[in-house]
């Protein structure tokens, strides 16, 4: 145990540097974000929050609407 | 006290070279009987009681490090007072290009030796073991010791010879040459057979810091020579921290999969959609316009990824497809565009394909609602490919999984091989060397 508690002191950096990739997990996780590469184009949806909130003035999504 | 004023208080004695009548002093007084003169490097024996006996001279000029710790300097090692008594230099009978150094350090309080080697730079210090050991083979006929602490694994066997020496001895080093020594190993700690015919003595090594050994005899770390290569017994110090390293990585790796799982089994995948759809010439546009295609309806009843699958019947033909997911309730579009194209035939007998007929999008953060699918196919003219149209939910998505999982592991993974390159130096001048060489 004391081996392991001094080689755990020779990465205790890379420990807490650990944490930014699974915060940044945890966060796309329960945002339902793609974290890099998202497919979507239009410019109106991209990256926008997920409440769905309408905007005006918006092309992309609008501009090829069509419905049956 | 200081430990100076303890040395000026210890036992010592003088005697004259039998050779060229230079004063020797020496400071085991009761156990030393061989002695190298510093000024004509005559090596004999004197034991106090017959005449000296000259049994070799050194005529090679002195070693470069002769100076680095001087016959009779005094230091203490361990909170212990000693004093450097003897000097050699050896090298290896079969490989004479081989050269090392060992300093005979005197401890008076216990009446005890220990040398200090130093090779390319690196430092050990040597202790009788005081006990045997028993050397065993694997199948690949490498030996080894085991020992309840480490298996110490077979690193050199060689016989050595005295190429130069000065100050006092307290056995003939000259006999040292019949020795057949096998070094075994398990950094930081050296075990040293001295084999001669069916006798054996064993010694225990251990690495000792440059720092160590210029605080022990008051140096300056940048006086001693530089290290070169990896040290036999050298601390492999990302081998030291590779049990944290591990333990840690292994629980990022294990959240990284309850996230995933916990995702998957809280919003288990959905197939919204099914439906195959035909492209269909637009005679009113250019030629190769087709008519909007648009699927039914579905609802997505929370916030999530969506994976929209695309299977086309394409052969030898491409398809440029702009694919529009809409909120029907706030007219919220999400885009993108796929060009598929497949291609294949034989050739020269040998059948090949180009392409592929499928393609795949994930749209992430799409908001619950009811949504249906445009699609603007264009093609060229005549040709009128099926679309097999899935969306499915991803609770999680799999690439950010993959992503982090690559940044967590790049790091033990440099570490593993930074750690797998020194042991490689380590062995790399070993006649053992458990790792293929390049020829």
């Amino acid at each position: 145990m004391r081996n392991f508690l001094a080689s755990f002191r020779l990465i205790r950096v890379y420990a807490l540097l650990l944490l930014l990739p699974l915060g940044w997990f945890a966060w796309g996780l329960l945002t339902n974000r793609r974290l890099l590469g998202d497919d979507n184009e239009s410019t109106e949806t991209l990256g926008a929050s997920g409440t769905g909130s309408h905007r005006s003035g918006g092309h992309g999504g609008y501009a090829r609407f069509y419905h049956k | 006290m200081s430990l100076l004023a303890n040395f000026d208080a210890m036992p010592s004695a003088k005697l004259a070279c039998p050779n060229c009548q230079h004063t020797i002093v020496y400071y085991d007084v009761a156990g030393s009987d061989h002695y190298a003169c510093e000024q004509c490097h005559s090596y004999f024996r004197y034991s106090g009681e017959e005449q000296p006996v000259v049994l070799n001279r050194y005529n090679g000029g002195p070693p470069a490090d002769l100076k680095l710790l001087p016959v009779g300097t005094p230091g203490s090692l361990n909170g212990q007072a000693c004093r450097v008594v003897g000097y050699t230099r050896r090298c290896e009978v079969q490989h004479p290009e081989y050269e090392w150094t060992e300093y005979e350090v005197f401890q008076p309080a216990t009446q005890e030796y220990v040398q200090l080697s130093l090779f390319n730079g690196h430092w050990m210090l040597i202790r009788p073991a005081n006990q045997m050991y028993e050397v065993t083979s694997d199948n690949g006929g490498y030996n080894h010791v085991k020992q309840p602490d480490a298996t110490y694994k077979l690193y050199n066997r060689y016989q050595a010879r005295v190429i130069f020496a000065e100050g006092e001895f307290n056995w003939n080093i000259e006999e040292d040459e019949n020795l057949t020594l096998s070094e075994f190993i398990a950094p930081p700690v050296m075990l040293v057979q001295a084999q001669r015919g069916a006798q054996a003595t064993w010694h225990r090594a251990e690495h000792i810091e440059p720092k160590t050994v210029a605080a022990a005899f008051g140096l300056n770390v940048s006086d001693l020579p530089a290290r070169d290569r990896m040290g036999a017994v050298q601390p492999n110090s990302f081998k030291t921290a590779w049990p944290a390293l591990r333990a840690v990585t292994l629980l990022a790796v294990a959240l990284l999969c309850f996230g995933q799982f916990y995702m998957f089994s809280t919003y288990p995948e959905k197939q919204l959609l099914n439906q195959t759809l035909t492209v269909r010439a637009d005679s009113s546009g250019t030629p190769g316009t087709n008519k909007v295609l648009v699927s039914s309806s579905f609802t997505l009843d929370h916030q999530a990824a969506l994976e929209i699958d695309l299977r086309t019947t394409l052969n030898n033909q491409w398809l440029e497809l702009p694919v529009s997911l809409v909120n029907e309730q706030t007219g919220q579009g999400f885009e993108f565009t796929k060009n598929i194209e497949f291609y294949g035939g034989v050739e020269g007998g040998e059948s090949w394909t180009e392409g592929d007929r499928e393609a795949d999008a994930v749209l992430a953060r799409v908001p619950p609602g009811r949504y249906h699918l445009n699609f603007y196919p264009f093609t060229e003219k005549g040709v009128a490919p099926t679309i097999e149209v899935l969306v499915t939910t991803i609770p999680a998505v799999w690439s950010n999984f993959f992503i982090v999982l690559g940044l967590v592991l790049v790091f033990p993974a440099v570490w593993a091989f930074h750690s797998m390159t020194m042991e490689r130096e380590r062995w790399f001048q070993s006649d053992y060397n458990p790792y293929p060489v390049a020829v």
